[in-house]
């Protein structure tokens, strides 16, 4: 009977939480190149929850279900398994100013924050007062170089006049140093591509940190960090070849950057408002569920009385 | 469960602030040299309950890790300084510029404001002056006796007097900026310098990129109603669909009181 109360709380806490990520999306649905996400269950055993190693569920969760490790062996409980983002393009909008650029295809913008390089999406730039491209928070945005160089080095100085960004990422900037020269160009945006994205973690302010399996490529340069996972995955470099693979073992084709325009928040109203109703009356059936084994108990205590 | 209400109240707190900005650019369709801003929305910090690459055993790695989002914040609302349209209306002292670049205006504090509004009036004693009666910088005071004012291209203030005689009086100069987005609007159509503006770089129209002035013209504002209007739209549903979020979160809250 225990069993049965811990299956139904397990699963009352996986919608919970899967009603976290529903909400945080449409909070975000109008946020600038925004990527949703969703979580994915796994059905577990419990009489594999047991924070004994030997399991191969992860360690925080196994802690988390020690509770539901006393169950017994015959009932199974879900665990809050992993979460996606969804890394799909948004809706191309176009806004007309300069300086929001779009960037179509798998392409990341390198920005250089207080805490490192980081890699965003979101074109909304601006200008610092000396002229230099920055993020809406004032990072800077980096051209491509050396990466080896001090990143601070390569930040790309426009100035108030015209600025062209072409499909390629080529910044021309007209006179930046106060001549007369016509348009000139300033430098091309540092574009990563991610062969396996699923290594980038979201970081809040439009940002994402690439961890070491993300198998960053600068586009238009080789390779910078061989990728060290499997090839299937990552899809490695086989030694040779000039254009690395993707996860479906084509190349990787190069982003294509549109000025004047921003990218949409990729997150779908009606898909999110299915998830938010399906949570919610999946929440509701588990705790019923509860409900009617607290009662069977409750009858159990019953018995024998008169 | 109490994160998710959160995170749906900050969707609903910025499609309001998103609101409060359209309805600001509508208000201002008609004013003179407005610039329309936008807001820009940034999603918040995540909390990470699984690391990605956290082990999961001593061979495997978790490949995407746990995160939920904790909602959505306003970054920044971002001023789109593109010219706006010359609109002719035949009065000798408006001038409107067509390109980069902003007149300076002494304000009572003894700062100065800069603005793009040129709807030049006569003060005391014949000083060009804005809608307020601060004077532009540098002041040029037409004679008593003026017939006629004419302003070139390049700022150039002449007026014909009553002995036909033609005077130059002075220029008008064009102040440019590294980052004009960065000034901060003051109201009363002036912008004032800020740290990320960079400093006010003075100069003659027409060069270094700037402007040239046209007289008898005025700049419209740079507001695109039916780009507002579609905005509206968005931001009201986004608002709509996250007031449902706490709508399902307080259903499933009450499911949850009912328990026993």
């Amino acid at each position: 009977m225990d069993a049965g109360l811990v299956t139904a709380l397990s699963g009352a806490l996986a919608q919970s939480k899967r009603l976290e990520t529903v909400t945080n999306n449409l909070a975000n649905a109008d946020t600038v190149a925004y990527k949703s996400s969703d979580v994915v269950f796994e059905e577990v055993l419990q009489e594999n929850l047991r924070p004994d190693g030997r399991s191969g569920i992860p360690e925080e969760a196994a802690k988390e279900s020690q509770l539901l490790s006393q169950a017994g062996t015959e009932s199974r409980a879900v665990l809050y398994g992993t979460e996606f983002t969804n890394l799909k393009g948004g809706s191309i909008r176009h806004t007309g100013r300069s300086l929001d650029i779009a960037i179509e295809g798998n392409g990341f913008l390198e920005v250089l924050t207080p805490n490192g390089i980081r890699l965003t999406r979101a074109g909304n730039l601006t200008l610092d007062a000396g002229g230099r491209l920055t993020t809406g928070d004032g990072f800077l945005v980096l051209g491509a170089g050396d990466a080896n160089q001090d990143p601070g080095l390569r930040s790309l100085t426009v100035g108030a006049g015209r600025v062209s960004i072409d499909a390629e990422g080529n910044v021309y900037a007209r006179n930046p140093g106060g001549g007369e020269d016509g348009d000139q160009l300033v430098g091309r945006l540092s574009l990563q591509q991610s062969l396996n994205p699923k290594d980038l973690r979201k970081e809040g302010r439009n940002l994402f940190l690439a961890g070491p399996n993300a198998a960053l490529r600068a586009v238009g340069q080789p390779a910078r960090q061989p990728a060290a996972v499997t090839p299937a995955a990552a899809g490695a470099n086989p030694p040779g070849t000039a254009e690395p693979l993707n996860a479906l073992g084509n190349p990787a084709r190069a982003p294509k950057i549109h000025q004047g325009s921003l990218e949409a928040s990729n997150v779908n109203p009606v898909q999110e408002m299915t998830r938010l109703i399906e949570a919610q009356r999946l929440f509701e059936q588990n705790t019923r569920l509860m409900q009617s084994v607290g009662e069977m108990s409750s009858r159990v205590n019953e018995v024998g009385r008169y | 469960m109490l994160n998710a209400l959160n995170a749906a109240a900050t969707g609903m707190i910025a499609q309001q602030k998103q609101v409060e900005n359209i309805s600001n650019n509508l208000a201002n369709a008609d004013t003179v040299a407005f610039k329309k801003s936008r807001t820009d929305f940034q999603d918040l910090l995540y909390h990470n309950s699984t690391d990605p690459g956290a082990a999961t055993s001593a061979t495997t790695q978790n490949p995407t890790g746990v995160q939920i989002g904790s909602g959505v914040k306003l970054g920044g609302t971002v001023r789109d300084h593109a010219v706006g349209a010359p609109r002719p209306t035949q009065r000798e002292l408006d001038v409107a510029l067509d390109g980069p670049g902003f007149m300076a205006f002494q304000r009572p504090d003894g700062e100065l404001g800069y603005s793009r509004d040129g709807s030049l009036r006569l003060g005391n004693g014949g000083r060009l002056e804005n809608v307020d009666g601060f004077p532009l910088m540098p002041e040029i005071i037409l004679p008593a006796d003026t017939q006629g004012v004419q302003i070139s291209p390049d700022g150039r203030v002449s007026v014909k007097l009553a002995s036909n005689q033609v005077q130059e009086l002075g220029q008008i100069q064009v102040v440019q900026f590294a980052n004009p987005s960065g000034l901060q609007a003051t109201g009363g159509n002036l912008y004032a310098t800020s740290p990320s503006s960079g400093a006010a770089v003075p100069g003659n129209a027409g060069e270094n990129g700037s402007g040239r002035f046209l007289q008898r013209f005025l700049e419209a504002s740079n507001v695109q109603p039916v780009t507002e209007m579609t905005d509206l739209i968005r931001a009201q549903r986004v608002y709509e669909l996250n007031s449902k979020a706490i709508g399902a979160v307080d259903q499933m809250m009450g499911t949850l009181g009912q328990i026993r």
